[in-house]
């Protein structure tokens, strides 16, 4: 008689122990995917930059992006326009913010190896000669997903 | 002889129970979630298993948050115990004079184990066994600014494969790095250098950081324990303008 009154007990107390680490430890179904967010590079942005809105560079020989330091985890300008033939220097700690060349899109990031900007680990500044035309990506590849990131367009 | 044992059955499953219920209230039970930064919304979640084998080339370091909580709201407990981190954090920066960035470098804060720029890390409180103790943070997070190097937050460790305790629960979500060559990892609690050819000359090769958790003193527009380093420029020009505390 007693054990006929305990055996459902028994059960919905097994039932709850078999739920409680489940509903605490979260649902193993995989969610949905986020919905999308403005993108880094797409149709017309290289890295969020596009061309038509970048000015041309008047200095036809020297151009200077800052980074790191006083201009924090971004790129100053981030968005450039030069000739072929313009050299651009970048100036900052490498070694906190490395250089890559590639595009940044929202889940990934495609290297570019042709790219003129070489990877750089170390040392305070880097030129690189812009010889042919293109759209040229680079980004930090410390901080690429908090948004450091720019482009180059060549012409 | 029978109902006893049926009696002791239904109290162990009681005791079973109960300590999983409370469990729960601290720090639940099973596999984390993870989200890569910048996490869009609380349905990025996903579980950690799914991110390894990790398989990334590029960039070179991605940042994942890590949680017990996903898409949890705080409990009022929480809440308190998340407050309490941020209040007592302040006021040990506070008695110890590390607004001053002078006073902390003078406490042995530096940039020389991890190249980042804007974390100065202590070696002794890296290698102590003391965790998430806002009397011994293991980096003191400085900005440069027009008016100096200017203290903006904490960020605490815990050693190589330990899990970050989520004592504000959804409130506190750790980070950890994920790289696509090794660093080398000195007594699983100090970053030296990126390894060459997989190997290290000292310490040891590893593709993960530690799990880490920062404390922001400014308004960071994403909380006060918010992982992304990345400040609104306008903050960061504030910086240089306004007292020290």
């Amino acid at each position: 008689m007693l054990a006929a009154m305990w055996r459902p007990r028994l059960v919905l107390l097994l039932a709850f122990a078999l739920f409680v680490p489940t509903a605490c430890g979260g649902s193993d179904v995989e969610p949905a995917p986020a919905a999308p967010a403005s993108l880094p590079s797409s149709a017309g942005l290289v890295n969020g930059c596009n061309r038509e809105d970048t000015p041309l560079s008047r200095d036809r020989e020297e151009v200077e992006i800052h980074f790191g330091g006083l201009i924090g985890y971004a790129y100053e300008p981030a968005c450039l326009r030069v000739r072929a033939g313009t050299r651009v220097r970048f100036v900052g700690p490498f070694d906190a913010h490395p250089l890559a060349a590639g595009r940044v899109y929202d889940e990934e990031v495609v290297p570019d190896s042709e790219s003129p900007f070489e990877s750089t680990w170390e040392g305070e500044s880097a030129t690189f000669l812009m010889l042919a035309t293109g759209d040229l990506g680079y980004y930090c590849d410390q901080h690429t997903f908090e948004g450091m990131f720019g482009a180059v367009f060549v012409e | 002889m029978r109902r006893r044992r049926e009696r002791s059955l239904v109290w162990l499953l009681a005791a079973v129970v109960l300590s999983a219920a409370l469990g729960c209230a601290e720090e639940p039970a099973g596999e984390r979630h993870v989200a890569r930064i910048p996490r869009k919304s609380d349905l990025a979640w996903k579980l950690e298993s799914a991110v390894y084998p990790l398989t990334q080339k590029a960039p070179w370091n991605v940042m994942w948050e890590v949680t017990r909580y996903p898409g949890a709201q705080p409990t009022a407990a929480q809440q308190r115990r998340a407050d309490a981190l941020v209040e007592r954090s302040l006021a040990s920066a506070r008695r110890n004079g590390w607004f001053e960035y002078e006073k902390g470098a003078a406490d042995g804060y530096s940039t020389v184990q991890d190249h980042l720029g804007t974390h100065y890390g202590n070696n002794d409180f890296l290698l102590d066994d003391r965790f998430l103790d806002p009397e011994r943070p293991e980096f003191l997070m400085y900005y440069d600014s027009t008016g100096g190097k200017k203290l903006v937050g904490y960020m605490f460790v815990v050693p190589l494969d330990e899990e970050g305790p989520q004592v504000g629960g959804p409130l506190t979500i750790w980070h950890y790095h994920l790289w696509a060559t090794p660093v080398c990892i000195e007594n699983g609690r100090v970053g030296v250098i990126r390894a060459e050819n997989g190997r290290c000359q000292r310490g040891s090769p590893s593709q993960k950081s530690l799990e880490m958790l920062h404390v922001w003193f400014v308004d960071h527009p994403e909380g006060r324990f918010a992982s992304r380093m990345r400040l609104p420029q306008e903050l960061v020009e504030r910086l240089g303008e306004a007292p020290k505390d």
